[in-house]
């Protein structure tokens, strides 16, 4: 046990933690991204928490195949949407990092944070508070959040848009209440509402409309809600299946449904293994089209955004969880050491498909 | 919005309604593979790049940009 604070105040540290996960991303279009995710939390006795997390993001985005504006290269502009400054830079990888920290401080239920985001052509930052309160015996746990972000987007030189700066601004609120049903049994559900102001659109991806290429251009304003509920249960043999679904609508008329469930099982006392699948469902934005007849697209409106497209997806995968306390025993500082191994393949209706790989070794102390 | 409202308020009977679970019935609801944020950061990373590719995913603000790789 160790002491921090004021020297009038000192409070003992409960539990201390500290960890590593290393997360790699890569798409059928050769995208992809490596983060190294550090965290450092500790827990006192009297109730107060603190927490700080980084991470540094690595993405690849290809190069291009084809000359710029060419047939061939229709696909990599309008799909990787990455900047191209000059002829010559189109044709290798594009290289951007991203780094990300996170600090919050929590006492008794209330919990207070603060990120920033800083890459080369973005830079965000949030501030979130959130309260939770138990009731009933301690069986029902109601929780209440609200964030606040603020975006910076400056686009960096491109020889085919021109993209400007703007910013978003972000209001999000939740509600959540999580009751214990049985012994055995826990549900959980919550409806979020957040407003999104400003720049929605990709300042690098051209439409084709009207016989030529124009810039994306999206709504400044985005209402978008959701209602989730997730059942959680304990079966007798050591494992836990959690089934969860979510409904999602916005006023950009998209709509999405959203089921998926989760095995989870010991092997050993220091071994588990978690099964999962995720089925993903949703209808196009209203503004959205295969092809625009003219320029000025729908009401004013053009995007090339795939994600406002109408499509299903599928997830499935897994991931093991190995205790490593045996192998570290001679080291009476360390409390707990987890080893974590997973694989998941995404894949969808619009032949996109994605592997996920990730690693991570965290530490208590 | 609406739709929402009322799925909240046909949830509130099963919120209100549910017998009494005492602490020491609590032991399998405190297993780690029970527990709700068993995988709270993998999932907050997970919106991350579901946030990339599909469009009702995301939306809390904060999570970077990323222009390049959406």
């Amino acid at each position: 046990m160790m002491l921090i604070g004021p020297a009038d105040s000192y409070a003992a540290v409960d539990r201390a933690l500290s960890g590593y996960t290393f997360h790699h991303f890569s798409d059928v279009d050769e995208v992809s991204v490596s983060s190294h995710f550090m965290r450092q939390g500790v827990q006192m006795e009297n109730g107060f928490g603190a927490a700080l997390q980084i991470n540094h993001e690595t993405v690849v985005v290809p190069a291009i195949d084809a000359s710029i504006g060419s047939e061939e290269a229709v696909d990599a502009i309008t799909t990787a949407s990455r900047p191209i400054s000059n002829l010559a830079d189109a044709f290798t990888d594009f290289v951007k990092t991203r780094n990300e920290v996170q600090g919050s401080m929590a006492y008794r239920g209330a919990e207070l944070g603060y990120y920033v985001s800083d890459e080369n052509d973005y830079f965000a930052q949030m501030v979130w508070t959130n309260y939770s309160r138990e009731f009933m015996g301690e069986n029902l746990n109601l929780s209440a959040g609200l964030n606040y972000a603020w975006d910076r987007i400056e686009p960096v030189d491109d020889l085919r848009s021109q993209g400007a700066p703007g910013s978003r601004n972000t209001l999000y609120m939740s509600f959540v209440a999580t009751q214990v049903l049985t012994p055995t049994t826990v549900l959980r559900a919550g409806i979020e509402r957040s407003l999104v102001d400003g720049l929605q659109h990709n300042p690098y991806r051209n439409v084709y409309a009207g016989g030529g290429n124009v810039g994306e251009i999206h709504p400044v304003r985005r209402g978008r809600n959701d209602f989730f509920v997730r059942v959680s249960q304990f079966i007798r043999n050591g494992s836990s299946i959690k089934v969860d679904y979510r409904y999602y609508s916005d006023d950009w008329h998209l709509d999405s449904h959203t089921v998926g469930t989760r095995l989870t099982q010991y092997i050993t006392d220091d071994f588990i293994v978690r099964y999962r699948y995720r089925y993903y469902r949703q209808s196009a934005a209203w503004f959205f089209r295969d092809e625009y007849q003219s320029s000025s697209g729908i009401d004013g409106y053009l995007t090339g955004d795939y994600r406002l497209d109408q499509f299903d997806a599928h997830l499935f995968g897994g991931k093991i969880f190995w205790n490593l306390n045996r192998f570290f025993k001679s080291y009476d500082f360390i409390q707990r050491v987890d080893l974590t191994l997973g694989y998941e393949r995404y894949f969808n209706s619009t032949n996109f498909t994605a592997n996920i790989f990730e690693t991570g070794l965290e530490m208590s102390f | 919005m609406k739709r929402l409202l009322i799925g909240a308020l046909l949830l509130l009977p099963v919120l209100t309604g549910c017998a009494s679970v005492k602490a020491y019935q609590k032991e399998h609801l405190a297993d780690p593979i029970m527990v709700s944020d068993f995988e709270a950061r993998e999932e907050l990373r997970e919106l991350k790049w579901l946030e990339a590719r599909e469009g009702s995913t995301g939306g809390v603000g904060g999570a970077g940009g990323g222009c390049a790789c959406k």
